[in-house]
């Protein structure tokens, strides 16, 4: 990095900065800072994916390890290094997405016999978490990208190829579901 | 001080002029340490930087056709001048590109980071400098930081009337010049020439590998002079009677020396020159593949 | 500003926004990544060049009486960050700027090939020369640079000399 600023940088704006030079030495190779970018993000990412999961922790730690591969293997495609955590976002979203399409068959009904998952975390709200993961899988998918990514229905739509108005229906019916199962 | 603590906020100022600024008019000035850093980053233009006595700098100028938005951010300490291009644009090259001239602190520490601007720097003398152009040409007018650190790919470099502490020069296929050099000096390309005079030279370094070295150096007592030519030519010019340990060295060049030693020839190709005056501590090590190495003096 | 039902439900809203958004997985998921992250991918001529300027090393390392100082790259850190913002000044916009650089480059691989040209020849006649050796080893770490610069889009040169030591 360059010399210390006079002026210190908002503390998101550091963060952007530091990610910005840790993805330019990953691109050359270093993995020491491929290890600092996985760090600082691998732990918001989980829990958005176990919760894509259904509370499959195995499935989400292995879309996880995917996830970093694939980033890693595909550093030159993002343009801008500050940009790396909204990107390694689309990028576990879209195939956790797409292995779920792919196990579809199996995954019917598979969770109705099965006792509700924990989440690996200390659950400040266990009932809901539980909940969440049993919601069915294009309405928990569509409520977990919604109030736990931050995505828009818009950006929902193109990673689960449905129209936002879609994307909304699935909300409302999530939000219903969810409100039904904690009354 | 408190107040500085209270300050610096209200004196932090953002100022942004954004949408297209087609050949925009710019004047503008902000308060300025002596020895703020200050980061002038820009793509294209004709960029004139001149140290001044004032404490602020001041843009003044014309900004050009392709410029989306002109930033500056920062604060007395520290200032970041950026002028962001317009996206996708065709036809950039024909487009009307900036012309601006910036009065900074002439102690202010300076870094000048472009692509294809000529940048012309005048009367500073800051604890460094740093300029980078990739295609446009770097001309340094009595510019003597401690530390100086200039880099082109395709553009020239010259400076005159400057000297500082540590010098650097790098260019790919420009020529460096540099007069009134002082100091610690490392001067590498690999098509152009280099050529340098100076007084009170520490350590000299120049690499090229088609271009010519012409160094005319009065060095320090215990200098070190290193040159290296594939094959052009280097010629080295010190004062008459200096005193030298010398290691020159050609595969298939000549060697010629006013200082002292004979040029031997071994069983194969290739001509050496070793010689020790007595108590000499300035070393001169010169080395070519097919060029002349020639060391002369003057008075 | 999202637009959803949440004004219908606040509680649930404030339900799910305290949910757990942050866990710090497993260590030994990392070592599951590591181990598989292929090599870096990388122009075959930066790849080719990367070997050739590894055996420049070793050649230079056995001249390293005539080197006074250890063959280092001070200035990387700094071009580094040089590269940085010039990647954030988007090149791509400016193909006129890179048009005068690369012809500046291929001048200066143009030059730098004939010179390893006629070394490598030379040594051809001379073998273990240790003049022809140090300029080959120069040479090749030169070559490995500008296919960098050229590769890279950064096209700043970086230095290779000794250290100026303050």
């Amino acid at each position: 990095m360059n010399d210390a600023l006079a002026r210190p940088l908002p503390d998101a704006a550091a963060e952007r900065a530091e990610d910005a030079v840790r993805v330019a030495a990953a691109r050359r190779g270093d993995r020491a800072a491929f290890e600092g970018l996985y760090r600082r993000h691998a732990g918001w990412l989980l829990p958005m994916l176990w919760r894509l999961a259904a509370g499959d922790r195995g499935r989400a730690e292995d879309w996880l390890q995917e996830a970093f591969v694939q980033a890693w293997q595909k550093l030159d495609q993002l343009r801008d290094g500050a940009a790396f955590p909204a990107w390694l976002k689309r990028l576990a979203v879209n195939l956790a997405l797409a292995d779920q399409r792919r196990g579809q068959l199996t995954l019917v009904d598979q969770t109705s016999e099965q006792a509700a998952p924990e989440p690996p975390w200390p659950a400040a709200d266990l009932d809901l978490e539980r909940a969440i993961v049993s919601l069915p899988e294009r309405a928990r998918h569509v409520l977990v990208l919604f109030h736990l990514a931050g995505l828009g229905h818009t950006e929902i739509g193109l990673a689960m190829n449905i129209d936002p108005g879609t994307s909304k229906a699935q909300l409302h019916r999530a939000r219903t579901l969810l409100k039904e199962r904690l009354a | 001080m408190k107040s500085n603590h209270f300050l610096k906020p209200l004196l932090t100022l953002m100022f942004i002029m954004a949408g297209p600024l087609a050949a925009e008019t710019v004047s503008e000035s902000r308060p300025t340490n002596t020895d703020a850093r200050i980061e002038l980053i820009a793509v294209t233009g004709d960029f004139e930087i001149i140290g001044h006595d004032g404490n602020s700098f001041e843009l003044s100028g014309e900004l050009g056709e392709d410029v989306r938005e002109l930033v500056i951010d920062g604060s007395p300490e520290h200032w970041k001048i950026e002028l962001k291009m317009v996206r996708n644009q065709r036809g950039w090259g024909r487009k009307k590109s900036s012309e601006l001239k910036l009065l900074v602190p002439r102690s202010a520490r300076l870094e000048a980071r472009t692509v294809s601007a000529d940048l012309e720097l005048i009367d500073l003398d800051g604890a460094s400098i740093e300029a980078s152009t990739v295609s446009g040409d770097i001309e340094l007018v009595r510019v003597r930081p401690f530390e100086l650190r200039i880099k082109t790919v395709s553009g020239d470099i010259e400076s005159d009337g400057g000297g500082s502490t540590m010098n650097r020069m790098e260019s790919v296929s420009g020529d460096l010049e540099l007069s009134g050099a002082r100091g610690r000096v490392q001067l590498q390309t690999v098509s152009g020439d280099i050529e340098i005079d100076g007084t009170e030279i520490d350590d000299l370094q120049a690499e090229t590998v088609s271009g010519d070295i012409e160094a005319r150096i009065r060095p320090t007592a215990e200098a070190w002079i290193k040159l290296s030519a594939h094959s052009g030519e280097v010629n080295l010019q010190l004062p008459a009677g200096t005193e030298l340990r010398i290691e020159a060295e050609t595969f298939s060049g000549d060697i010629r020396s006013a200082f002292g030693g004979d040029v031997e020839r071994g069983r194969g190709p290739g001509r050496k020159l070793r010689f020790e005056a007595d108590g000499a501590a300035i070393r001169v090590e010169a080395a070519t593949f097919s060029g002349n190495v020639v060391l002369s003096e003057f008075d | 500003m999202k637009i959803d039902d949440s004004r219908l439900d606040p509680s649930l809203d404030r339900r799910l926004a305290a949910l757990t958004r942050e866990y710090a997985p497993d260590p030994a998921l990392w070592h599951g990544i590591e181990a598989r992250l292929p090599p870096r991918r990388r122009s075959r001529r930066l790849a080719i060049a990367a070997a050739v300027g590894g055996l420049a090393l070793i050649v230079a390392t056995l001249t390293a009486q005539l080197q006074r100082e250890p063959l280092l790259d001070p200035g990387r850190m700094t071009v580094d960050a040089e590269a940085q913002a010039l990647r954030a000044l988007e090149p791509e916009s400016i193909p006129a700027a890179w048009t005068e650089a690369a012809a500046g480059l291929e001048s200066a691989w143009h030059d730098n090939q004939a010179a390893i040209a006629e070394l490598e020849q030379a040594l051809e006649r001379s073998p273990g020369n240790r003049l022809l050796l140090d300029f080959l080893a120069q040479a090749r770490l030169r070559q490995a640079r500008l296919i960098g610069q050229a590769a890279t889009r950064n096209s700043v040169p970086i230095s290779t000399e000794r250290k100026i030591d303050t």
